[in-house]
């Protein structure tokens, strides 16, 4: 385990270890700092796992939303919770090179939607503003099922991984 | 001499409208929050009583539609261009995953602007969203 001391203090876990080797067992590209993101060094693309467009991180980051921005009472998105969304990004692709990008869009519930979908199964991580540190997930899958479940960030991505983890 | 009023009953291949909000739609298509509100039920438009146009209208006194127009008096085109879209799915869809229509008291399943509503239907908005289609330009506008 090795302590990234970059640009991730400002979403206040400058200390937090997390893994150098993906969890697929391949070497870690070596990071440097770009622009305040952790980005793969140029010459690692093969196996650059942080390689988030900045147009991705961009539009997660504009986000933010004033109270009652849908005009049907949607609750705000801070801009803590748009920082949390991104950096919820980041670390599942530290932890899984090749991941999908999730779509995202502003939930009227005061936060940032990130949604995947597995085949016939969707998954859905909402940051929200009320507390960044924790991860709303819902789950669907036909006909009419679902689950929720909220928990801390650590095992949100968990939860996200093996939602891909099983192929279908 | 007058008999019952008959009951407007909605069928499982009828069409159901819903509006999205043009962060709900990506180049992918329809994403879960264009089938989830803070509403307790979800609220849909049958196709046979209200056309895409009417929709567009019906929507375009609302805040929202005003100032991503940027005008009072948002038009249906203006609507669609600002991002505006009106998603199509089938009451099928709702009834086969076990979800019921709500009534009123005398039994409608919609009201006469054709204004339906899926009880607690928000709780499986990313499956709607993924069988739901979006309409297209000539669709909805007939252009």
């Amino acid at each position: 385990m090795a302590v990234l001391e970059t640009s991730l203090s400002r979403w206040s876990y400058a200390t937090e270890e997390v893994p150098v080797e993906p969890s697929d067992g391949r070497p870690m590209p070596e990071l440097r700092l770009i622009g305040g993101f952790l980005e793969p060094a140029a010459s690692t693309v093969t196996g650059a796992t942080l390689a988030i467009p900045a147009d991705y991180r961009q539009r997660i980051l504009s986000l933010r939303r004033r109270r009652n921005w849908d005009g049907e009472g949607a609750l705000p998105i801070t801009a803590a919770a748009c920082r949390a969304a991104l950096a919820f990004v980041e670390k599942l692709l530290l932890r899984k090179s090749g991941l999908p990008l999730p779509r995202v869009s502003p939930s009227v519930h005061g936060a940032v939607s990130l949604y995947w979908r597995n085949g016939e199964e969707h998954l859905i991580a909402r940051l929200g503003s009320a507390d960044p540190n924790r991860v709303d997930l819902h789950w669907e899958g036909a006909p009419g099922r679902y689950q929720d479940l909220s928990c801390d960030r650590d095992g949100a991505v968990d939860r996200v991984l093996d939602f891909h983890r099983q192929r279908r | 001499m007058g008999g019952a009023r008959r009951l407007r009953i909605a069928r499982p291949d009828d069409w159901l409208y819903r509006l999205v909000k043009p962060e709900q739609w990506d180049e992918q298509g329809l994403l879960p929050d264009a089938f989830d509100d803070q509403h307790q039920d979800l609220s849909l438009f049958l196709q046979r009583v209200k056309s895409p146009v009417e929709l567009l209208t019906f929507f375009a006194q609302f805040g929202p539609a005003r100032k991503l127009c940027k005008t009072r008096r948002p038009t249906p085109a203006l609507m669609y261009s600002a991002g505006f879209r009106i998603a199509a799915i089938r009451l099928g869809e709702f009834l086969a995953a076990g979800y019921e229509i709500k009534t009123d008291a005398a039994g409608n399943h919609f009201d006469d602007k054709g204004h339906l509503e899926i009880i607690r239907g928000q709780r499986n908005a990313a499956v709607w969203a993924s069988r739901a289609q979006i309409l297209s330009r000539e669709e909805i506008l007939g252009e």
